[in-house]
């Protein structure tokens, strides 16, 4: 009897063994699918927009930074402007961290209104950067409360890039672009459409980047130094723009364009004699070879009636942010650092292959800061913009820059024609005031 | 072996452990398989039903959406500042341009949705002038915007809107990339001529926020134009190729919004509008394998099968156990085993039976050893009587001799014969030993030839042939008187002489006595000397002991240790053997030695 229960016993736990090695199969085999499916994300993202600048910069950044770290791949995404920050605002106010990229590029004009919204979704540099390198108005900029959250890129110094052999066959020189006022500038470009049949420069109603360069090298905004109080009714800056404005516009001296194409192929088709806008554009300017050695750069015109007026201002530079909830967040920051902030001899490439000027204020460091540019004939351009930068103004673009741009351009529209902007500037003042808030 | 498995199955402990295991097994399997396949429909139905609704909500805003470019790329053909940017050859002045620039902004603005905010919209006019809507270049020259398919199309059929594949576009930013083009060609009512074309761009990203809710590991979701191509998946691989999966075949074919190929439910909707037709894939599989786990289920039950059936089993034993332990001593009892009590244990009913089962083996018991006893007692009494009783006739027939001798005047011989008898009878009747020694019984033996001899003659000899060391072997009384008795008078008919030889001897080997009664007389077969030894006969004897019941008397006394064997063959004489087990009497004590 008891020889048979032993034998029983023996085939249950027999049984029982059996069941517990299938049930632990099949966890096995599902611990494995789950480990499989997760890991290969091991990658830093960058959004960046231009393909000629920006992301031709992060490309040569990755290049180097996997060659020293093969281990780490470095994807850069090119992407519209305005569609990197209106994803990553989005993404970062519904917190879908998961398809958030590493690394992003903000417009400086964007930059405070980022990083107050979303103070804590971005990597703090000021420790791990040295933030006395940037001249002043950048640093600002990507600095919160005595904290930097950003590795200052481009300058965005703004300069007249000007085609010279369009402007000898209006019959100006480079002497008479010296010291320029926007007086000057208007009767230069009558002249030019004139003579050549050719505007001076593009004007887009929907972009008024010039009204920017203009208050900027007045040391005035769209808003006070607080940053969100208005400063529109009585800006002397924004009302001589306007004045520079209409008068391009009604004397042909300025094309009016559509849209960034329409911009980019005026001065590349040379449809148009020249530029006014950042350092930034060089890129596109040489993307044209054949116009090698045609192309100069001169100071900004200034206005001689307002008090601290300067031929120096800055428009559309941008800086590298590192967002803090995103996948590789750290090698992202250890990226950023090492490359776009420490990494002199890569930036030496930068100003060589896309004509970069950086925003630091001893630009001398660099070998080819002293570079004569064969395209610029023979010019220092890179020289030549680094020391206009650090004259360029500090001011506080605050929050609302595009928005309250908006309301400018609806309301020039409607007062075009005018030669007093008394009455538009009051009605912007009173809209932005209410967008300020 | 197979009997015993067999005898095994046979308990009850076998039957119902087994049917419990069969009935648990039975069971399991069938609950789980119904409640499974249940299951699985109702998952199937519901799981469908439920992302059907997804899905729909995708046809929905698939279609808002469609309708929004439709409404924007109207705008566009019904603006006065599109209309003045897009066809005259040569037109207004700066400041007109400046402002119309604008308004072309602002109407667009006004007729965009907020989905399409950073859409990536494309106005080709014919008459070279383009309006591109993001800040970003067209990487493309106008002529081969024009070669296009997409453009292509839409200048074939003005009237519809147009959804189309394409890697690559027109900008820098979606050069390398799969991309969804929707174009519209604009033209002139009265005339049908085109002067515009619009594309909307939509990157594969951006085709993703319709449908990403409804993308699960298990389910994904296709857009297919009206040639079969995917315009836009999940599935990466398919993009921009005609998918060739069994499920699209077969939904392709089928008008219903919902069927069931294979593995997958198919969900399909077609857009009318947009040329196209959506499918939503659920791999019923996957994702049922993602709510159940079979292997957990199975082994949750095959774990609890086990549990219970060990439970079952013991009980069923512990039941069992007592029934299993009085069959086997209900066996030992029919063997004769009348020790093997039931010990009294386990439930009620069981106690109660072991109980009256122990009084009843006691019983029977006590019932058998009295009877065997009081039979014992009445055969030694029976056996005891007979030999003891003499035959009357031999009595008269030994005295009538004695008369004739005495008659015949010879005195010597009928001293002799009388003493002959008077020893005889003394031994017989008046000795009430059991046992006497082998001498005594030789004596005894030779007194009854000497009173045959005289009475029948002398034709017959008688020769003793006893070992000296057995003379003290026991024996029981009048043993071997009926065997020489025997062959007196039977082995000898009608005065034929012969010799009977009497051998006895001990064998120490196996502590035996034997005797063996030789005659060479007229034999008789083996079959019928087999009978003479049962059957009573009718001669005249000396006591009521005859060869007859020698057996029995042995078998009372010893046991299986005596015996009493014949051999005969008919004219070769007879030879009777009589084994019984060698005893000697004790010193001082010449009574019986009783078993």
């Amino acid at each position: 009897m008891n020889k048979i229960i032993r034998k029983k016993a023996s085939v249950l736990g027999f049984i029982i063994m059996c069941c517990v090695s299938f049930l632990s199969c099949g966890e096995g085999g599902a611990d494995h699918d789950a480990l499989s499916s997760a890991s290969d994300n091991d990658e830093i993202v960058i959004w960046t927009w231009d393909s000629t600048f920006n992301v031709k910069a992060a490309r040569l950044a990755a290049e180097k930074y996997s060659r020293l770290h093969p281990e780490i791949t470095v994807r850069v995404e090119e992407m519209e402007r305005e569609e990197i920050l209106y994803e990553t605002k989005n993404m970062l106010s519904s917190g879908l961290y998961d398809r958030l990229p590493d690394i992003v590029m903000i417009e400086d004009y964007d930059a405070q209104d980022v990083l107050l919204t979303f103070r804590d979704e971005f990597v703090d540099l000021t420790d791990k950067v040295d933030s006395d390198k940037y001249v002043d108005y950048k640093k600002e900029l990507c600095t919160i409360n005595g904290r930097m959250y950003g590795i200052p890129f481009d300058s965005g110094t703004a300069a007249f890039f000007y085609r010279t052999d369009l402007l000898e066959e209006a019959g100006y020189s480079f002497p008479a672009l010296i010291d320029m006022t926007w007086e000057d500038f208007e009767k230069m470009s009558r002249d030019v459409y004139l003579r050549t049949g050719r505007s001076m420069i593009t004007m887009d109603p929907t972009d008024m980047s010039i009204t920017r360069v203009i208050m900027q090298s007045c040391g005035r905004w769209y808003v006070k130094e607080d940053g969100y109080t208005p400063d529109i009714a009585g800006n002397e800056a924004i009302s001589g723009a306007l004045d520079v404005y209409h008068d391009l516009i009604a004397t042909n001296g300025a094309k009016s364009v559509n849209g960034w194409n329409d911009f980019i192929s005026a001065f590349q088709n040379g449809d148009v004699a020249g530029v006014i806008t950042g350092c930034w554009i060089i890129s596109n300017i040489k993307a044209v070879p054949e116009q090698s050695g045609k192309w100069r750069i001169a100071k900004i015109p200034v206005f001689d009636d307002i008090e601290g007026c300067v031929p120096a201002s800055s428009v559309g530079g941008s800086s590298w942010y590192v967002l803090k909830n995103s996948h590789n967040s750290e090698a992202a920051a250890e990226f950023a650092i090492s490359m776009l902030s420490e990494d002199d001899e890569l930036t030496d490439k930068f100003i060589e292959e896309i004509g970069l000027i950086p925003a630091v204020k001893d630009p001398s460091v660099y070998k080819n800061y002293d570079t004569v540019d064969p395209f610029f004939g023979g010019q220092k351009a890179t020289r030549f913009l680094s020391e206009l930068a650090g004259e360029i103004p500090v001011v506080n673009y605050g929050r609302r820059t595009y928005e309250i741009e908006n309301i400018l351009e609806a309301e020039f529209q409607s007062d075009f024609g005018k030669s007093d902007h008394t009455e538009c500037l009051r009605r912007v003042e009173e809209k932005a005031k209410a967008v300020s808030r | 072996m197979i009997s015993r498995a067999t005898g095994k199955f046979n308990t009850l402990f076998g039957r119902i452990s087994g049917l419990v295991l069969l009935g648990l097994v039975l069971t399991g399997a069938a609950v789980s398989l119904v409640v499974l396949s249940m299951s699985q429909r109702i998952f199937t139905d519901t799981y469908g039903e439920s992302q059907e609704k997804v899905f729909v909500r995708i046809e929905n805003e698939m279609g808002d959406f469609h309708e929004n470019l439709v409404n924007m790329m109207n705008a566009i053909d019904s603006s006065w500042a599109f209309r003045i940017f897009l066809d005259s050859e040569e037109y207004m002045d700066n400041i007109q341009r400046f402002l119309n620039i604008y308004q072309m902004e602002a109407d667009l603005e006004d007729s965009k949705t907020t989905d399409m905010e950073r859409l990536n919209i494309l106005v080709l006019g014919k008459n070279g002038r383009n309006y591109l809507s993001r800040t970003e270049t067209i990487s493309m020259p106008d002529d081969l915007i024009w070669e296009s398919e997409p453009v292509k199309r839409a200048v074939s059929e003005p009237e519809l809107v147009h959804y189309e594949y394409s890697h690559g576009a027109y900008t820098a930013t979606s050069k390398d990339r799969d991309v969804v083009i929707i174009s519209k060609a604009l033209y002139y009512q009265e005339t049908g001529d085109i002067y515009a074309v619009v594309l909307v761009t939509m990157t594969q990203e951006d085709m993703k926020n319709f449908y990403d809710y409804f993308v699960t590991e298990y389910s994904s979701f296709y857009m297919v134009d009206e040639n079969g191509v995917v315009l836009c998946s999940d599935v990466e691989g398919d993009i921009g190729k005609k998918p060739s999966y069994r499920w699209y075949e077969e939904a392709e074919a089928s008008d219903n919004a919902r069927l069931i190929s294979g593995e997958y439910t198919v969900l399909k909707r077609s857009l009318t509008y947009q040329g196209c037709t959506i499918y939503g894939v659920i791999d019923n599989g996957k994702a049922l394998a993602g709510l159940y786990d079979m292997s957990l289920i199975i082994a949750t039950c095959a774990v609890i099968s086990v549990l219970v059936l060990l439970a079952v089993l013991l009980l069923t034993r512990h039941a069992t156990l007592p029934l299993a332990r009085l069959s086997d001593k209900m066996s030992a009892v029919r063997a004769g085993d009348f020790m093997e009590y039931m010990p009294v244990e386990g439930s009620n009913e069981v106690r109660e039976l072991a109980i009256t089962y122990n009084y009843m083996l006691d019983d029977l018991k006590k019932y058998i050893d009295e009877l065997l006893e009081t039979q014992q007692d009445k055969r030694a009494a029976e056996i005891k009587a007979l030999q003891m009783q003499i035959n009357p006739h031999y009595i008269y027939n030994t005295l009538a001799s004695i008369k004739w001798m005495v008659y015949a005047n010879d005195r010597e011989k009928t001293i002799k014969m009388i003493d002959a008898f008077i020893s005889l009878l003394r031994n017989t009747i008046s000795n009430a030993d059991e046992f006497i020694t082998i001498d005594q019984e030789v004596e005894n033996l030779k007194n009854y030839i000497l009173i045959n001899q005289i009475r029948y003659g002398e034709t017959v000899r008688v020769e003793f042939h006893v070992q000296d060391s057995c003379l003290d072997c026991l024996l029981p009384k009048m043993i071997l008187q009926p065997f020489v008795e025997n062959a007196f008078f039977h082995a000898f008919p009608s005065g034929r002489r012969g010799q009977i030889d009497i051998f006895m001897e001990e064998i120490k080997d196996t502590d035996t006595l034997r005797v063996r009664i030789a005659d060479d007389g007229i034999g008789m077969e083996q079959s019928v000397a087999d009978i003479v030894v049962e059957r009573e006969t009718k001669k005249e004897h000396f006591s009521g002991i005859g060869i007859h019941n020698v057996k029995d008397r042995l078998a009372l006394l010893y046991g299986e240790r005596a015996g009493v064997n014949i051999e005969s063959n008919t004219g070769n004489g007879t030879v009777v053997t009589v084994e019984l087990p060698a005893k000697r009497a004790d010193k001082g004590n010449s009574g019986g030695i009783s078993e």
